[in-house]
């Protein structure tokens, strides 16, 4: 979500950075308040476009934004993000050199970030969707910082078929919070209560599903980098196609790049952990993905 | 220099003073170098190298099985150990099922036999199973814990505790009635893809009805903390047990046992540990009808 939330910002007003300009009411109308509509746009519509001009915020410092509440001239566009990639983990642990392949859909306005998702491996394939609300955005202009925070409701949905052994349906509630502070770091926290259904084919006589109660945690830390790179960073007891049981965090490492006509392209290395819970936490396997995508309104 | 840096420094220290003295081996909480899939690629057969069991003539006989042993610190109840008190209730019952027909035959422990896996643990471990040899003449069949690899442990594990590997299997027959026992190692929380390959290859060829026994809980009725933490090695290893006759899946690493039906399938006991519940369980199979029961015992 960070990394989505760090992609989706636009550079400032070099104003707004520079901490040596004089903290006048001019010189706040020439920042860039961060309003949602740029919060929400992608980062290539960066450098190379005019920022609006919002004359409702103009000299406020802090403003807060409820629902679906947006300045007038907010920017309404919905971006349609398609990604396409591979996955493929180390000869360690329980998915031993597992090759996926994946296709992610992604959409963003200025109130909600939603995500679809396939994936197919040799043994099993999974769907997922996924979105937040972002119920609650916070604007707030210091002298030499600018912060931006929302708070929203999020909504996991991830089912997985087992080639001939079962069916889970993972099902995840649960709060969200981003803080981006200028405009070159966000970070994310997301906490989630789980509910998990497997429905075992040689036990569903006896049995029609297994159920499980789960936690889930996720904290991101992206970073803007200079030439369109964003470096991401994140903790998290789930992945995009990944939902094991609460103790079993995943370490990721991204970099992605988006040039000026739309295109990205996004490397990602993990360290998918076992029972982190205790005290004997267990490097489960690495695995790698590239994805490359394009992203239109 | 700011006051700021001393402090990241300062903590730095500390945090790796932390992680290097602690007893638990907190230096490995990253990486370990044991990996389940070098540790235990195969299921080892102890028929063919001839460590399995000797069950004589019975058609019925006992297994007493104990967990999460500890040996290295105390029971958090008393601060004290009982193993004296153990021996004495295992001569006790050991007696005791002889006269019912039902003698025991070996003993089983079920994982967390040390604390953090340092040699000392392993060598007081090495003396307790010593003792119930020479005491009952039982030998106890091991598999690995959590606690165990701690520390670098199963470099000590495989050279001192009984059968030196901890992801075997063996058969008990009386004629064409015959158990098959499996013992699975999930001291890191899961199998790892080779031993789990290699235990559902088995099982499938395998027509004999079967004993599972794992340290991790598979399953547990839903817990998610201290079971197996990948679904998808859960459901796996659920389905080969349902589609292979196995009768029960013996548990610990709870401490606080549990109790969970698969229906007419199997059953999943997590038994009550045996340090700090001071319990123990016995395990009774009936080759001829082909049966097994488990009840627990306190001593």
């Amino acid at each position: 979500m960070a990394q989505d939330a760090a992609l989706q910002e636009q550079p400032a007003t070099v104003e707004a950075q520079n901490k040596d300009a004089p903290q006048s009411d001019d010189a706040l109308e020439k920042i860039n308040l961060d309003d949602p509509s740029v919060a929400n746009t992608p980062e290539f519509r960066g450098a190379d476009e005019e920022e609006p001009e919002d004359s409702e915020i103009k000299n406020k410092t802090k403003r807060f934004y409820w629902f679906c509440s947006v300045p007038e001239t907010e920017d309404h566009t919905y971006y349609h993000t398609v990604l396409l990639g591979n996955s493929r983990s180390t000869e360690h642990g329980i998915v031993l050199n597992n090759l996926s392949a994946q296709t992610l859909y992604k959409m963003n306005c200025p109130y909600v970030d939603c995500t679809a998702g396939i994936q197919q491996t040799e043994n099993s394939n999974s769907f997922i969707a996924n979105g937040t609300f972002w119920i609650m955005r916070y604007y707030h202009v210091l002298p030499d910082l600018r912060l931006k925070y929302r708070f929203g409701l999020s909504l996991f949905y991830d089912f997985q078929n087992l080639s001939g052994v079962s069916r889970q349906h993972n099902l995840y509630a649960g709060i969200n919070s981003e803080m981006g502070a200028g405009k070159y770091i966000v970070f994310n926290i997301c906490v989630l209560y789980g509910a998990k259904f497997s429905k075992i084919f040689s036990l569903q006589d006896e049995m029609p599903f297994l159920f499980n109660n789960d936690m889930g945690f996720g904290v991101t830390c992206s970073v803007r980098l200079p030439y369109r790179l964003i470096l991401s960073m994140s903790i998290s007891s789930y992945e995009d196609f990944y939902y094991p049981l609460f103790g079993a965090p995943t370490y990721t490492l991204g970099l992605s790049y988006t040039s000026k006509n739309r295109f990205q392209i996004k490397g990602e290395v993990a360290a998918r952990y076992i029972d982190m819970f205790t005290l004997s936490s267990y490097l489960d396997c690495f695995w790698f993905r590239l994805m490359t995508g394009y992203t239109f309104k | 220099m700011k006051k700021i840096h001393i402090a990241i420094f300062t903590f730095t220290i500390c945090i790796s003073l932390l992680c290097t003295s602690c007893i638990y081996g907190l230096n490995e909480f990253l990486y370990r170098s044991d990996e389940a899939n070098t540790r235990s690629p195969d299921v080892v057969n102890l028929n063919k190298s001839g460590a399995a069991p000797d069950i004589g003539t019975s058609s019925e006989f006992s297994v007493v099985v104990i967990t999460d042993v500890h040996f290295g610190r105390n029971s958090k109840k008393d601060q004290s150990r009982h193993d004296d008190l153990f021996l004495s209730w295992l001569s006790a019952k050991q007696a005791e099922l002889l006269s019912q027909g039902k003698p025991i035959k070996f003993c089983i422990c079920l994982g967390d036999s040390t604390e953090t896996g340092l040699v000392d643990d392993y060598q007081l471990y090495a003396d307790f199973c010593a003792r119930i040899k020479t005491q009952t003449g039982l030998v106890v069949y091991s598999i690995t814990g959590n606690h165990d690899l701690m520390n670098s442990g199963w470099s000590h594990w495989k050279s001192t505790v009984y059968p030196y590997v901890s992801s075997y299997f063996f058969e008990t027959a009386q004629g064409d009635k015959k158990f098959s026992w499996y013992f699975l190692d999930s001291g890191n929380g899961t199998l790892g893809y080779r031993q789990m390959k290699s235990c559902i290859g088995k099982m499938n060829r395998d027509e004999n009805p079967k004993i599972v026994f794992s340290h991790y809980p598979i399953y547990a009725g839903g817990i998610f903390y201290f079971t197996l933490q990948n679904e998808t090695e859960r459901d796996t290893l659920l389905s080969a047990f349902a589609s292979n006759n196995v009768k029960m899946v013996l548990e610990g690493q709870m401490h606080e046992g549990k109790k969970y039906s698969f229906g007419n399938k199997f059953t999943e006991i997590v038994e009550s540990g045996y340090l700090d519940y001071r319990t123990t369980g016995v395990l009774t199979v009936n080759l001829t009808s082909q049966s097994v029961a488990f009840d627990e015992f306190s001593f």
